[in-house]
């Protein structure tokens, strides 16, 4: 019986919080800490937002272009098969007119090569 | 805001409210329950500035794990538990707790009982007697109201070794604190049943 009672007057002690005087110091700190974490996970939140936002539109970018580069590849498909056609008919042609047909694309390739000589000089 | 009087009521109101997100319910909590985390980490042995650092660290987690706090006991209770964990857990990591040895020193003992009353008791001063792994246990018993299992199992200890510290850390708080002496056999008892 001693014993409970003992015990009893233990737990009571226990509970009785001791007084500190820096107890609302105390408080207003965790507060202050409570409100800085939350103003750090208000920036991370929103800095992930903004990453997000920046990845969604680059993908809705990207489809887009991938769509109209796709759309693009079936005409550029269309165009090649007319320059085949006409590829085909080169060897047709008459000799001056292959010849004249040479020396256009070799003056393109001449002006493109000057033109790289130039950028890169 | 700031001119906004503090949220008032009872503790489990102003938890539902802190677990909704309404943190000053939660800064009232703090003010209210602040002084017994900050005694109780000082009774289980930690100095004043660690034990005001880990009972900050206590109502972050308490914040963070509000809404696992219904009401069944008493906010108080559940806070120190938390408090109690972290302040194990820190003293654990810092590789000072050293539990599993029997220390055969004796405390120094009071005056000779007697005479003693329970308003002069001093529980903080009674502590200093026991060695720190009767004041852990104790305290973790009867401050945090752990059982001996519990305790046991966080301290990662025999179940025996800490019904031992809890005996002599009772013997010895008995005696300092002038009550009657008597075996302390049934203390272990009823911590095992409310546990």
């Amino acid at each position: 019986m001693a014993d409970l009672d003992f015990e009893t007057q233990l737990a009571r002690l226990y509970g009785q919080a001791p007084a500190f005087r820096d107890a609302d110091l105390f408080a207003q700190q965790v507060t202050d800490r409570l409100d800085r974490g939350w103003a750090l996970r208000r920036v991370l939140i929103g800095a992930t937002g903004v990453v997000a936002g920046v990845a969604a539109a680059a993908q809705l970018v990207s489809a887009r272009f991938s769509t109209e580069f796709s759309e693009m590849s079936h005409e550029g498909a269309q165009q090649l098969g007319k320059l085949t056609q006409r590829y085909d008919q080169l060897f047709t042609l008459g000799g001056s007119e292959t010849l004249w047909l040479a020396v256009a694309l070799a003056g393109l390739a001449l002006a493109f090569a000057v033109t790289r000589l130039m950028d890169e000089v | 805001m700031g001119t906004e009087r503090p949220p008032t009521g009872h503790d489990v109101e102003l938890a539902a409210l802190a677990a909704a997100g309404d943190r000053r319910a939660f800064g009232e909590l703090v003010r209210r329950h602040g002084s017994a985390v900050r005694g109780l980490l000082r009774r289980l042995g930690a100095d004043p500035a660690t034990a005001d650092d880990v009972a900050q660290d206590a109502f972050l987690v308490g914040y963070e794990q509000i809404a696992e706090y219904r009401g069944e006991g008493a906010f108080a209770g559940w806070i120190k538990k938390i408090a109690a964990r972290l302040y194990l857990r820190k003293v654990k990591r810092e590789a000072r707790l050293v539990l599993t040895e029997t220390p055969e020193e004796e405390a120094p003992v009071g005056p000779d009982g007697s005479a003693a009353t329970a308003d002069r008791l001093d529980l903080d001063e009674a502590l200093k007697s026991l060695s720190k792994a009767e004041r852990l246990c104790v305290s973790l018993c009867y401050g945090a109201d752990w059982s001996h299992a519990e305790a046991a199992e966080v301290l990662n200890i025999p179940l025996g070794t800490v019904k031992s510290h809890v005996k002599r850390g009772l013997d010895k708080l008995r005696a300092r604190m002038a009550a009657p002496s008597g075996s302390a056999s049934n203390d272990s008892a009823r911590r095992e049943s409310h546990g």
